[in-house]
């Protein structure tokens, strides 16, 4: 029951980013994929969920193939993409956009459920997920990962120009949401805070993996190159 | 107070159906991103359903209507979600050009099938009055009014309250979001126009009893809504709807006698009132701060154009002045259309010039062209001035018209541009055809041909606007390979890029606009030649009537993008190539098939012009340096 992507080719228009990239989440484990500027993390965590279709390649969630599945049919599989950039609709209440991750109507347990993950969001049900700071926005877009149990949780540097305070925060809720069994995909900036937290790293520079194993072998100095583009 | 009374339940009658139509609109433009221009072609069209159904089939008329709103038109809805879900990465052109299609499609298809000559359509409802406050009103506008408040009022319950609302919202702000979480965008969608739909067929419904079944006129009510839509910011559906309401009673209240008799200019503006609408989308687009109305960005396509040996092009284009030169000898019964065609080179090359080189639509290029007809028969008829200064007159008045509209051009952008356009395009015509400057109150203005060699024989006409034709396509390769074809190019691709590089757009945007002004001056100073008079009706396509800037936009489309071929074939397929059919019907199915022919160019254009061109660029490497390998061998650049 593991999330895998085997000698996965992806791009835009014509540009390939993905270059032949195998990639295994086993169930129930968190790891951190990490890679300088333009490695392609985000492409690749697009791909998986589906908003982005591989070139070449297969990925399979649980056993069943899902190359070609729609985001919305991977998101009804468990799986739980959290995008870059504070995913919210802005236009919408919070407790709207609750309702959303829920698929429309809200269950008894949906605030309860929320307002644990954070508690802050129990205090601005009826505002407008917009005119929230970035922090409180970050917290609404982490809750989805909370509300619908998914088994497989993508994370696209949810911790990004956040204030240090906020991001304790978040990463707590990440231990929280790995304690409660969901595998995590995660792209981090916090380098630190990210290996703490893994079972497993990838490295990926340039559309293909370039380190893969458990976060205690990486040196320190060599990932700081990396990351430099020194390597 | 009590005499305007009636022309305020009038008003507020005609007022809750813009509104009602409007709100349709709001809906799926807000949710997909894409301007509904067919928006009242889908009114006409179910209100001629419901009539061939009831008066035709003999269907009862609660059947009728429940088949015609309920079923047909959402329906159409499906196929507008079809077209708009190919859209997304579509330039604004194709965007505007492709729901454009639609209305000509449908247009040609209701007038093939029930007639161009409008006829009335009974009502469903019962037309018994009553009294209220001394003011008979009828039952059938009562219903009408209360029908229209209920829908706008359940579509904004459905948006606050039930799940599709919230989805649909969802759509607005993020699309991608709610497919993360869970929901089909496309279904959303799909659903917004399927509902859109049904409220322009519904708005359809309910005006064609008061107006009669008229398919053009049917298509130009509901487009009325633009203004209320605009009121509303394309965007808010309360305001919308306050705002057709707004509308409908100060054009009411324009025919009380009160008002008439008081306010002496309305007698000379005998179409205000249909034309307050516009006048409320122009004034709004133009007068509101920028930024106000902003508008998805859109990716233009960029193309490896294919390109032929200089020796092969400079062949093509002796065979092509020879095949010029020949026309007025092997076709001399037709000469006159094909010098209709040469001038609309003229006319084709203005409009490629905003459109393909500065990916600006422009919707009243007809006005352009009447205004420059009529400007020259001023200055060569009225005055008896020479035929030089009629053509010069006729492109330098168009110049600061050209000016005037492209004001909202340079805050607004694409979109609103076009629809600003539009608007003015039908003002020109409602207010200022039958006046004295323009076409007056006969509708035809006189003109001359050039008293000069035997350019005012036929065949000398010919070859006059032929030269005009090769001129106007000259002047706007030139423009291409100029500076201002740079900038244009530029300015198409990325407004901030250029602006970041200190150029400025709007002067640019403007100076685009002014040219392609005058070029389409100087067409309709041609075009009075031609047959020696203009008029401001007509059934053609080249007549000179608003709705045929739709058209000519339409064909534009589907004619390639070279600057030469693209304004020749335009021009031909729009003007010659009909004059060959005899049949009655040739005018509609041209209408149709020009619309198709839209629809299918913005749709898959790119599609096909991407599977043609896979092959075409190593191609034409191969005709200009030689097979690959021998280029390999000798080492050349490959």
């Amino acid at each position: 029951m593991s999330l895998v992507l085997r000698d996965v080719h992806a791009g835009y228009g014509g540009t390939p980013v993905l270059r032949g990239v195998d990639l295994t989440v086993p169930a129930g484990r968190v790891v951190a994929l990490l890679g300088p500027n333009g490695a392609g993390k985000t492409t690749l965590l697009r791909t998986c969920s589906g908003l982005l279709h591989p070139t070449a390649g297969t990925i399979s969630l649980g056993g069943r193939d899902v190359t070609h599945a729609r985001p919305h049919a991977l998101a009804g599989r468990g799986l739980c993409h959290i995008p870059e950039n504070r995913a919210v609709f802005p236009g919408l209440t919070v407790r709207d956009n609750l309702r959303v991750m829920v698929g429309g109507r809200l269950r008894p347990n949906t605030l309860d459920l929320a307002t644990d993950a954070f508690p802050i969001l129990g205090r601005r049900l009826d505002q407008l997920a917009g005119t929230m700071s970035g922090g409180e926005q970050q917290m609404l877009a982490l809750t989805r990962a909370y509300l619908t149990g998914p088994r497989y949780v993508l994370l696209d540097e949810v911790s990004m120009g956040l204030a240090p305070i906020v991001v304790d925060q978040i990463f707590d809720f990440l231990h929280r949401l790995a304690a409660r069994g969901a595998a995590l995909l995660l792209v981090e900036q916090y380098v630190t805070k990210a290996l703490a937290l893994a079972d497993m790293v990838y490295l990926l520079n340039k559309g293909v993996v370039d380190f893969a194993g458990e976060p205690g072998e990486l040196d320190a100095d060599a990932l700081a190159a990396r990351y430099l583009g020194a390597a | 107070m009590s005499d305007l009374l009636p022309f305020v339940v009038i008003g507020l009658v005609a007022g809750s159906l813009y509104g009602l139509a409007a709100a349709g609109l709001v809906l799926t433009y807000k949710t997909s991103g894409i301007f509904n221009f067919a928006h009242g072609a889908v009114g006409a069209a179910t209100a001629y359903i419901f009539y061939d159904l009831r008066d035709r089939q003999g269907l009862p008329a609660w059947l009728a209507v429940f088949l015609a709103i309920g079923v047909a038109a959402p329906l159409g809805g499906l196929v507008l979600a079809f077209i708009a879900s190919r859209l997304t990465e579509a330039s604004t052109a194709r965007r505007v050009v492709a729901t454009i299609g639609v209305v000509l499609a449908i247009q040609g298809g209701l007038q093939l099938r029930y007639g161009i000559a409008p006829f009335p359509l009974d009502t469903p409802l019962p037309t018994k009055t009553f009294t209220v406050a001394d003011v008979r009103v009828g039952y059938d506008q009562a219903i009408t009014f209360a029908i229209a408040v209920l829908a706008v009022l359940g579509l904004a319950l459905l948006f606050r309250v039930s799940v599709l609302g919230l989805h649909m919202r969802s759509v607005v702000d993020n699309g991608e979001l709610l497919e993360m979480a869970g929901t089909d965008q496309a279904g959303v969608r799909v659903k917004s126009w399927a509902i859109g739909s049904a409220f322009a067929g519904l708005s359809g419904l309910l005006i064609a009893p008061a107006i009669g079944l008229d398919a053009l006129l049917l298509t130009l009510v509901v487009v009325q809504a633009f203004g209320a839509a605009a009121v509303g910011r394309f965007t808010h559906l309360g305001r919308t709807f306050l705002g057709g309401l707004a509308i409908g009673v100060a054009a009411a209240l324009l025919h009380a006698p009160k008002i008439t008799r008081n306010v002496g200019f309305l007698k000379d503006l005998p179409n205000l009132d249909t034309s307050l609408p516009f006048l409320v989308l122009f004034c709004v687009l133009v007068f509101t701060r920028s930024g106000s109305f902003t508008e998805r960005s859109v990716r233009r396509e960029v193309r490896e154009p294919v390109r032929l040996p200089r020796a092969v092009n400079l062949a093509l284009l002796a065979a092509a002045a020879a095949g010029a030169i020949v026309i007025p000898h092997a076709f001399d019964t037709r000469v006159l259309v094909y010098t209709q065609g040469a001038v609309f080179i003229v006319i084709y090359a203005s409009l490629y010039l905003l459109v393909e080189l500065s990916n600006q639509v422009s919707l009243c290029q007809v006005a352009f062209v009447a205004i420059g007809a009529t400007t020259f028969s001023h200055v060569t008829h009225g005055w008896g001035l020479p035929w030089g200064f009629g053509v010069l007159a006729a492109a330098a008045v168009a110049v600061p018209i050209g000016a005037f509209v492209a004001i909202p051009a340079i805050r607004l952008s694409g979109l609103f541009l076009a629809l600003a356009t539009l608007g003015f395009g039908i003002l020109v015509e409602q207010l200022v055809y039958n006046r004295d400057v323009m076409f007056g109150r006969y509708g035809q203005r006189e003109g001359v041909r050039p008293n000069l060699f035997h350019l005012n024989s036929d065949t000398g006409y010919f070859y006059l606007c032929l030269g005009f034709g090769a001129a106007a396509i000259g002047l706007v390769v030139l423009i291409r390979r100029s500076r201002l074809g740079r900038l244009l190019n530029a300015l198409a691709d990325s407004p901030v890029a250029l602006a970041t590089h200190g150029a400025s757009v709007n002067i640019t945007r403007v100076g685009v606009f002014c040219i392609s002004a005058a070029l389409a001056g100087v067409g309709g100073a041609l075009l009075v030649g031609v047959t020696g008079s203009v008029s401001s009706s007509g059934t053609s396509a080249a007549a000179l009537v608003s709705f045929n800037s739709l058209l000519w936009l339409a064909v534009l489309s589907f004619v390639g993008r070279s600057p030469v071929v693209a304004p020749v074939l335009a021009a031909f397929v729009l003007v010659v190539l009909p004059s060959y059919f005899t049949d009655p019907d040739t005018v509609q199915w041209q209408t149709i098939s020009f619309g198709v022919l839209a629809v299918f160019a913005s749709t898959f254009g790119p599609a096909v012009s991407r599977w043609l061109a896979a092959d075409a660029p190593r191609h034409a490497d191969r005709i200009q340096r030689g097979p690959m390998r021998a280029r390999m061998l000798t080492g050349a650049r490959i």
